[in-house]
């Protein structure tokens, strides 16, 4: 799987913070990601910033790819798919988004949110079927 | 998901107006801030010294889209010469809305996107 690690943040998106990704790119976030958003795509938005959560999902969710997931707790993630409904996109777009993102794994950490989220990758691509979110994202 | 800033605010973020691209700009700017991450870009249809249309592409907050939308809406039939005399206060009081310090950035980012695609500037970060 080839890893393209998107942002805004000059700041963030760098080779130091990100070392074993495959491409780091930096601009406007939505322009950057939607000639990706190709079949057999993971989307994993981990900003935390509605910004640019909106308009990449706008896109994403229309788009063939295999999985679109987003950082958050339910509450955030519920006001967001009620933006993304007035904006237009049906119910079954809205759907396809899984946020909060990740399996239930209990870990709390960055790194064990990280696997988490890695792990609900695997099972998608393997086909297995996904029972729980991450326990830890109820706000 | 909280938009504390006023109704004009909520209703051009919520349907932001002229949020396209021009196939036919003269002139675009694209700004950023890198103290919050606000990316938007301004492009203009200019037919000699006026501009036809105006259109926005961002990926950025509430008050930096509105912001946005209503300079679009204000620009478009707007001689060249009054778009560069638009002041950051002029913006700001186009919101409506009583905007924090801290936020002051976010709210005339578009306009610094113009005045730079007017002028011919290099784009700032």
């Amino acid at each position: 799987m080839k890893v393209v690690v998107v942002d805004g943040r000059e700041r963030y998106a760098t080779r130091e913070r990100f070392g074993s990704a495959d491409e780091i790119l930096v601009g406007m976030p939505s322009e950057l990601v939607r000639p990706r958003l190709a079949a057999g795509a993971y989307v994993v938005l981990v900003a935390h910033e509605y910004k640019y959560e909106l308009p990449i999902l706008r896109d994403a969710l229309r788009a063939p790819v295999r999985f679109v997931g987003m950082l958050s707790g339910r509450k955030r993630a519920d006001g967001v798919r009620a933006l993304l409904r007035e904006d237009g996109l049906t119910e079954a777009e809205v759907a396809r988004l899984h946020a909060p993102v990740g399996l239930d794994i209990g870990g709390r950490e960055p790194e064990e949110i990280a696997l988490s989220i890695a792990a609900q990758l695997i099972a998608v691509r393997e086909g297995k079927p996904i029972a729980h979110r991450r326990a830890g994202a109820e706000r | 998901m909280t938009v504390p800033y006023g109704a004009i605010v909520l209703e051009h973020f919520r349907r932001p107006r002229n949020r396209r691209s021009l196939p036919d700009a003269t002139v675009g700017r694209e700004a950023y801030n890198p103290l919050c991450g606000d990316r938007v870009r301004i492009e203009l249809a200019l037919d000699g010294e006026t501009i036809r249309d105006a259109g926005f592409t961002a990926d950025a907050c509430a008050i930096c889209t509105a912001s946005a939308s209503l300079l679009t809406l204000r620009l478009a039939g707007a001689p060249v010469a009054g778009a560069l005399r638009l002041a950051d206060a002029d913006v700001i009081a186009a919101l409506g809305a009583d905007v924090p310090a801290g936020r002051v950035e976010c709210a005339v980012l578009p306009a610094r996107a113009m005045r730079e695609a007017l002028s011919g500037l290099p784009a700032s970060a």
